[in-house]
């Protein structure tokens, strides 16, 4: 009852101590939000690497394809499956491929691992998301290259007509694609058959089918189970792809919160701080309202939503600040895959409003007890002050 | 009454906002000290490796294997003193992410010979070292299981398919350097007995005592000289190089953790600033009327400093106080979602680099407001109202 | 001829009976005022006038609702104040009463008009109306073309006359007046008493005012003197 326009003036009118306390509510904000975004974005990134359709079989108990071994020959019974989807040309889609981690001369004088894929014919098929935007596929049988985009720059020669140098080999770049941002867009892509020889490494990391649909792919992965041949383990795409992302963005959430737990615990005093210097100096116009006939809990009120206003202006910075970074790029190892991952900060409208409530929400806790303490003075004590 | 005790009054005008002021200062402390121990938690492996340890892999790929036949080869370049090998078995304990641990296939004789930061005792060593499929585990591994000699543990294999059983026969602690506490390592023979031909003998890596630190490098060119046109290049480096290197995979991480520690900073900054902002703007009539007196600008202006100070001091004593327990808390929760993590871990000077940087901060908070004190005419400041 | 109980011809608008006031201080208890009888006719012009602590402010802040006695009945409007609880009180405040202060007591981020318009915000007027009302009250001021202003912009004279427009905007029974001239020079303390005239003799307000300014007494119509809590 007592206007919002009071409150908003009154805050402008101290407008040093209003604007620090904002600024570190919404450095509060900012971190909370980034946090979330990143976690967001490492899952999206690696999520987004996984067609609904698709299907991929590793060693049984393997929990990455760099830790699991397969047979060649499981490659044609596997393709013989009814729920296999058929190519343009009348080949069933299913490819064998081998992943390596090789490590590659960073710009910076560091090095990273990055994977290499062994692919088959049917690898650029069996992935939709995947679209070559320059130069061409790898062709079987040579040492022909393709990048994702992410690893375009990344280490001297990574560029379409570049050329790596990996297991005393020489590798040249004919080709540069993306991947929706997902995992695939920081491996390079190349013939399995000549990248296995080169590593010593007979068999394949995983074999990858593309269904017919999602019905087909539930068959699949279910007769796959029953049958008594292969000691394989199979599961959609999407599904493998999450659980890849589980112990980073977990460790970053993780990381994240409880860093901006105690953060808030911080803000909040900033602005108790500043909502009791607040009263004290309006001690007499809050004596003035209650003389003049409002009550106690209008005073309560009103300090509430001048606290809540503070909290709320952080909440907003810190979340325009937040979503400045989704022009920012981080590069970093994914022990699961232990391999480079590159991802961005993603932000969703949940986070933002997560993070405008969370603003306000410190914003009302930091006013809680100054509130208090201005609905309980007394009306003759402020008159006087 | 004296300057002293003018300071003292003077800094207990507000007791409650000054509490504030030093429960959010120390908040700052305390979560800067945080990050920096998750910082320090990166670079800890780094810094203890061993100096005098080289480590020997595959060049072309962190998971390619090298053949065991290079073991007698490697010993005989100039300036290696011992050697053994291992190789990362990858075995899979429980369905969850939290159960996963390390183990390694070992030589069980030169592996403690080698890694002699381990601490087993004597007759555990020995049943070890007899039992073709014994497992030494890690003290923090044996706690979190129940563990004990004589327990047997079946691992599912991922790398090498199948299940595969070990019975503990020793657990290990660690005096200082790279190994945690939480691994379970077996003997080679274990495995190789059981694999195909064409995949035994394969080893993930050698790791090489050198006789002379300083000779470190000379040693490393030379045993990948020695292999640079076979098959299996090989590359060696420090068991310190090969951690940071490690670590520099990780630098966005490391780098974006650092500057949310610098970002602490900044809110205990500003917390500490409008404290201070709003301290001087009540005391400008009194601070007026001791320049009126006779006080100096410079005696005024360490009235002001002195309450930064004062905050900066309980600030930082507080956040010392309090950060160890938090750390230990992170730990524990972290370590109850996604498996084990080394257990504690403050460093001293992470403490005081804290305490200082609360000093630092609040002294650096308090210079605007002094100064502003001081800079408005004294005829003007003493008709002030606060 | 009968007539309604408690109604005669001019009965007082204000009532006091065996008023007591005593304050704490710590563990001394100081009494202010003492078994006060007090009878103020309505649309009467009333000063109370005396030393520092002689309880005139005190008997003021009851008789305005701002205090509770420790003994004794207020009655004010046939309403017994002592027997009211801070809520009531507040909303009788609301509903009943002007104040006009020394320091005039306005918020200063607010405008002339949006402080006149604070008791309004308390009634179920609309904003039109509330609107009419603000104007109407700084007219009878005479700051009408000053509305827009803020008081750090206004002289003190003009401030306490915003605050006087405040006091009536509601148009309460009681007016309530706490040193109104105290912090002004002559001239305005002049405007401020002539407007206290018009409110007594045009608008009938019933007005009680504690003050030190002789010139201020002599503009009302009666004028008690109150020495250590009791009246002359």
């Amino acid at each position: 009852m007592i206007p919002l326009y009071y409150n908003t003036r009154s805050l402008w009118a101290r407008r040093v101590s209003t604007g620090l306390t904002v600024l570190g509510l919404g450095l509060v904000v900012f971190v909370f939000s980034a946090v979330l975004m990143l976690a967001n974005g490492i899952e999206s990134a690696l999520a987004s690497g996984g067609d609904p359709r698709n299907v991929i079989l590793l060693a049984e108990g393997a929990t990455s394809e760099l830790m699991s071994n397969v047979e060649r020959d499981a490659l044609r019974a596997l393709g013989s499956a009814p729920q296999v989807a058929s190519s343009a040309e009348g080949e069933p889609l299913v490819a064998g491929e081998l992943v390596v981690p090789v490590l590659l001369p960073r710009g910076d004088g560091q090095e990273s691992n990055i994977n290499a894929r062994g692919i088959g014919p049917e690898s650029f098929a069996i992935r939709p998301t995947v679209r070559l935007v320059a130069g061409r596929a790898p062709r079987m049988g040579t040492n022909e290259i393709a990048l994702g985009e992410a690893l375009v720059g990344r280490s001297p020669g990574a560029h379409l007509g570049g050329e790596l140098v990996f297991a005393e080999e020489r590798w040249p770049v004919v080709g540069v694609f993306t991947a929706e941002g997902g995992a695939y867009e920081s491996e390079l892509w190349v013939d399995v058959n000549r990248l296995g020889p080169a590593f010593d490494r007979p068999g394949l990391s995983a074999v990858v089918v593309r269904t017919s649909s999602e019905q087909a792919r539930d068959a699949f992965i279910k007769n796959v189970k029953d049958d008594p041949r292969f000691t394989l383990e199979a599961k959609s795409e999407p599904e493998y792809w999450a659980e890849q992302a589980t112990w980073l963005a977990t460790f970053i959430r993780v990381l994240g919160l409880f860093v901006s737990f105690i953060f808030s615990v911080g803000a909040v005093l900033g602005a108790m701080i500043t909502m009791y210097a607040q009263v004290a100096a309006r001690i007499g116009e809050l004596g003035l309202l209650r003389a003049v006939g409002y009550r106690r809990r209008s005073v309560l009120a009103s300090i509430l939503i001048e606290s809540a206003v503070l909290g709320a202006a952080g909440g907003v910075l810190g979340a325009l600040g937040a979503l400045a970074t989704r022009w920012m790029e981080i590069r970093t190892l994914n022990f699961q895959t232990f391999a480079e991952v590159r991802f961005g900060f993603t932000p969703t409208p949940g986070i933002v409003v997560a993070a405008l409530v969370f603003g306000t929400l410190m914003g009302t806790l930091g006013g809680l007890l100054p509130a208090l303490r201005a609905s309980r003075l007394s009306i003759l004590d402020a008159l006087r002050a | 009454m004296t300057f002293g005790r003018l300071v003292w009054k003077d800094l207990l005008r507000n007791p409650l906002r000054l509490a504030l002021t030093v429960l959010a200062g120390a908040v700052g402390v305390m979560a800067f000290i945080f990050l920096r121990t998750v910082v320090d938690l990166f670079y800890s492996s780094a810094e203890s490796a061993q100096a005098d340890r080289l480590f020997t892999r595959a060049k072309a790929s962190i998971t390619a294997d090298l053949p065991l036949s290079y073991l007698p080869r490697i010993s005989t370049v100039p300036g290696v003193d011992d050697i053994t090998f291992y190789g990362f078995f990858g075995g899979r304990y429980g369905e969850s992410q939290r159960d996963f641990f390390g183990s390694a296939f070992v030589d069980p004789p030169s592996f403690m010979r080698v890694f002699d930061e381990l601490v087993v005792a004597p007759q555990q060593v020995a049943a070890f070292e007899a039992d073709p499929c014994g497992a030494l585990i890690g003290k923090d591994l044996a706690k979190r299981y129940g563990w004990k000699p004589g327990s047997r543990v079946t691992l599912k294999g991922t790398i090498y398919p199948g299940e595969w059983t070990f019975n503990v026969r020793g657990i290990y602690d660690v005096r200082t350097g790279t190994l945690d506490t939480n691994s379970l390592f077996f003997p080679f023979r274990c495995l190789n007995e059981k694999l195909p031909d064409e995949r035994k003998d394969r080893v993930g890596a050698f790791m090489i005592r050198v006789e002379d630190p300083s000779r470190s490098a000379a040693v490393s060119s030379a045993v990948d000289a020695m292999f640079a046109n076979s098959p299996y290049p090989t590359r060696t480096e420090s068991e310190r190089a090969a951690t940071l290197g490690f670590i520099s995979m990780l630098s966005a991480i490391i780098t974006a953790v650092q500057v949310v520690a610098t970002v602490i900073l900044l809110i205990i900054l500003l917390v500490i600033g409008n404290t201070l902002a709003m301290s001087v703007r009540e005391r400008t009539r009194d601070l007026s009327t001791l320049r009126a007196m006779g006080f100096k600008r410079g005696r005024v202006m360490m009235l002001v400093l002195f309450e930064s100070l004062a905050i900066g001091l309980a600030s930082g004593g507080l956040g010392v106080l309090i950060a160890p327990p938090l750390v230990r808390g992170f730990v524990a929760v972290v370590g109850s979602q996604m498996g084990g993590l080394p257990a504690d871990f403050m460093r001293e000077s992470t403490l005081v680099l804290g305490a200082l940087a609360a000093v630092g901060v609040s002294l650096l908070a308090g210079i605007i407001p002094a100064l502003r004190a001081v800079r408005i005419p004294v005829a003007e400041g003493l008709r002030k109202v606060a | 001829m009968s007539t309604a109980p408690g109604q005669e011809a001019k009965s007082p608008l204000i009532r006091l009976r065996g008023v007591s006031k005593a304050y704490r201080r710590g563990d001394i208890v100081v009494p202010v005022l003492e078994n006060v009888d007090l009878d103020i006719e309505a649309g009467t012009f009333e000063a109370f006038m005396g030393p520092s602590g002689s309880g005139k402010s005190t008997l003021l802040n009851l008789i305005s609702g701002l205090d509770r006695p420790t003994t004794g009945v207020v009655e004010v409007g046939g309403q017994d104040l002592a027997r009211m609880n801070d809520k009531e009180l507040s909303d009788w405040r609301a509903g009943h009463v002007g104040f006009v202060f020394q320091l005039y007591n306005l918020l200063p981020v607010l405008t002339a008009a949006e402080n006149v318009e604070l008791p309004l915000l308390l009634t179920p007027l609309s904003r039109a109306e509330r609107r009419e009302h603000v104007a109407a009250a700084l007219e009878v001021v005479g700051l009408g073309h000053r509305m827009g202003h803020r008081p750090p912009q206004l002289s003190g004279g003009e401030q306490q006359r915003v605050a006087i427009a405040r006091a009536i905007v509601t148009d309460p029974d009681l007016l309530i007046a706490d040193e109104p001239t105290g912090d002004l020079d002559r001239k305005s303390a002049e405007q401020v008493l002539d407007l206290f005239e018009v409110l007594h003799h045009e608008l009938h307000k019933t007005l009680v005012m504690v003050t030190h300014d002789p010139h201020a007494a002599e503009r009302a119509d009666l004028v008690r003197h109150l020495e250590k809590g009791l009246l002359q």
